[in-house]
């Protein structure tokens, strides 16, 4: 098993377990997880995100995770 | 003429002449509004190379001619003048409801000239044009002059008005309407109070003809379309401070006066944060459901207190992670005040952390300023943004602009900034198309002539490398030769810019509003005219290739940890092929055969 802490931004925080005004959250994930396993188990439909971002390097949904690892998942936005 | 209301106001501030004239058709239709006819204006009228704030600076708002008219987010004017700040030619965009209201009483342009001996407001209901004394609202805050006109004249009057900052002539001064919508950029304030004007304020009757009505009809559906899209979702409900989760994560936040592109503290200054904070409701500008204002009080419990609008994404930027302040409710109360004071909350971020930085370095000290301002002091940055509005203490030299402190005090290179103007919420490190933008835009710092955030970053149409300067100059041209028809217009680009035939469907308002058939080709066309006029504007005043420039830390500094670390902006290269396809000089001036082609005289 692997941990891994998961900021969800903006609309996406409705996918939180905890709380919908959750700042994040950890969660554990089989080893060899990927970013479509993440979020698949918390159920985020593909469409829904416009950036995948591990660790403050861009993902992409086969990107494996690590324990310790931190994933931002953004929706699209526009904004001045 | 459909579309337009067809009357200029001129107000002469010194003799108290005010003369209605006819607008020009051919004026109307080559410029069209806004931006585009008020630069025109300046450009045939104003002596070039007077002192923005002298009484011969004109100072022009503008209406588009799709302002009030039904089409989508219609309630957009412009402030056009010779910008304090910059020294070059300027425009400045609001909403709210003081423009649609200004077109209301019949006219589409109001031209201030001269300077009135003593405080004055000038009061338009309908046909009634007057110039009243202000001496008993100068020196109010933004809101108690909205408050005491409406209170005076009643609650149908829209109000334009200046704040200390404005009167006291910052020269990042803004001109704010109705509850906290600001013209704010590039001194626009300044030169209102330089006229001694305090206020605008109008109630009008009319509606504006237009020449297929039915058309604009689609409005309605497609604002449903709009808003019922994600992006019309999460914008509506999360505002633009969303944006921060979008900047931050792609390490393009700027941070602590551009040092770096992430804000560790940027969850807490967010969408969510706003929401489950401080906010009261959305709000939305005349003709528009976008819902993407903020309303705000700050929580009982506070240390901060206080209720306004705000903060809006740039906000979240320049009094937050800009300056290290990772709390909510203190950049919050910044932002109240700069909306009281009537000040620019980019360029007063801009200030403060060109200050700070030069603090840091021992630059600026604690005898000059008669406090510390180490990064993240909210109560600091609290205390000398008064006292930039009143010009008092410290605050006389940072009303000058972050330019002005930085060479003030040695160190040039700290001033995030070209042309003057403080940066938007864009680090160009991460996004070096925007670094063009910047380096090009008539006014320098300006995110708003262009900005190339849909396509750089979040890939719409088309993914695009924002790290390289491939395409770059394309993508700039086309995007600021559509925002400076958008400007024109009177819309704002936030619909236009989220829907993917967002052109498309302006010409086709366009066309039905004024019955001129004109396509999306016709659009950018004018746009590109008009872009051209301002560059020619400041081509007369000595502007040239040497100020389109960005700081050392943007094109030397390479980028740091995240993602497009190591990356510096390629300006040089950008600049060469985006001169070359502006049909401009190597030194990066319009050639007569560029001007001739775009109908320049």
């Amino acid at each position: 098993m692997i941990e891994v802490t998961i900021v969800l931004a903006g609309p996406l925080r409705r996918y939180y377990r905890t709380s919908e005004t959750a700042k994040h959250e950890r969660v554990q994930l089989s080893s060899g997880a990927t970013i479509r396993d993440l979020m698949d188990h918390y159920g985020i439909p593909r469409e829904k995100v416009s950036h995948i971002v591990v660790n403050r390097l861009r993902g992409e949904m086969d990107t494996v995770l690590e324990d310790g690892d931190e994933i931002r998942l953004i929706p699209l936005a526009a904004g001045g | 003429m459909k579309g337009w209301m067809g009357k200029i106001l001129r107000v002469n501030l010194t003799s108290g002449e005010i003369v209605t004239e006819p607008l020009d058709p051919r004026l109307a239709q080559e410029y069209v509004g806004g931006r585009g006819m008020g630069t025109k204006l300046l450009y045939d009228e104003l002596n070039i190379k007077c002192d923005p704030l002298s009484p011969e600076n004109m100072l022009i708002f503008a209406t588009g001619s799709l302002t009030l008219t039904g089409a989508l987010s219609s309630g957009r004017y412009m402030v056009v003048t010779k910008s304090p700040l910059t020294g070059t030619i300027c425009s400045s965009n609001s909403g709210g409801y003081f423009p649609a209201a200004f077109k209301t009483a019949g006219y589409d342009v109001l031209i201030l000239t001269g300077k009135a001996k003593r405080p004055v407001m000038l009061v338009i209901d309908d046909d009634r044009v007057t110039i009243e004394d202000a001496a008993s609202i100068w020196g109010m805050d933004t809101k108690e002059t909205v408050s005491a006109i409406r209170s005076e004249k009643g609650k149908a009057f829209c109000v334009a008005c200046i704040g200390p900052a404005g009167e006291n002539l910052v020269r990042y001064a803004a001109i704010m309407n109705d509850d906290s919508r600001a013209a704010a950029r590039s001194g626009v304030g300044a030169v209102m109070g330089s006229k001694n004007l305090k206020a605008v304020a109008v109630r009008g009757t009319r509606g504006v003809a237009v020449a297929d009505p039915e058309v604009f009809l689609k409005s309605l559906v497609i604002s449903d379309h709009v808003k019922e899209s994600d992006l019309g979702i999460a914008f509506g409900e999360f505002g633009t401070p969303l944006f921060v989760d979008v900047m931050n994560a792609n390490n393009i936040m700027p941070t602590k006066n551009f040092q770096y592109g992430f804000f560790e503290d940027g969850d807490v200054i967010n969408g969510a944060e706003i929401i489950d904070r401080t906010l009261v409701r959305g709000k939305s500008c005349y003709g528009c459901s976008m819902n993407c204002g903020r309303n705000t009080r700050l929580p009982e419990d506070s240390k901060y207190q206080g209720s306004g609008d705000g903060p809006e994404y740039e906000t979240c930027y320049s009094l937050g992670s800009n300056i290290l302040v990772g709390d909510l409710d203190a950049l919050t109360k910044m932002n109240y005040i700069c909306n009281e004071m009537g000040m620019d909350t980019m360029d007063a971020g801009s200030v403060l952390g060109a200050v700070m930085e030069l603090y840091e370095m021992g630059n600026i000290t604690d005898t000059d300023l008669g406090y510390s301002l180490e990064w993240g002091d909210a109560d600091g940055s609290i205390r000398l943004l008064y006292q930039i509005a009143h010009r008092e203490g410290f605050g006389d030299v940072a009303a000058q602009g972050g330019e002005h402190v930085a060479v003030e005090y040695g160190a040039p290179d700290v001033f995030m900034g070209s042309k003057g103007q403080g940066f938007a919420g864009y680090h160009p490190r991460g996004m070096v198309g925007q670094g063009l933008l910047y380096a090009t835009s008539p006014e320098g710092g300006n995110h708003t002539t262009g900005n190339t955030i849909q396509r750089e970053i979040n890939g719409i149409p088309e993914p695009m490398d924002p790290f390289t300067a491939e395409g770059k100059p394309e993508l700039v041209i086309s995007r600021q030769n559509e925002t400076a028809f958008v400007d024109s217009a009177g819309v704002c680009v936030f619909p236009y810019m989220l829907m993917d035939n967002g052109i498309e469907l302006l010409a086709e308002f366009y066309t039905a509003a004024t019955g001129l058939k004109h396509t999306e080709g016709d659009l950018r066309r004018i746009g590109e005219r008009i872009f051209n006029l301002e560059r020619e504007f400041n081509r007369r005043l000595g502007f040239a290739k040497k100020d389109d420039t960005l700081p050392k830390r943007l094109t030397e500094e390479p980028h740091t940890p995240g993602i497009g670390e190591g990356n510096v902006v390629p300006l040089a290269e950008m600049l060469d092929r985006y001169y070359s396809l502006r049909g401009w000089d190597l030194d990066g001036l319009p050639t007569e055969g560029t001007l001739e082609s775009l109908g320049i005289e």
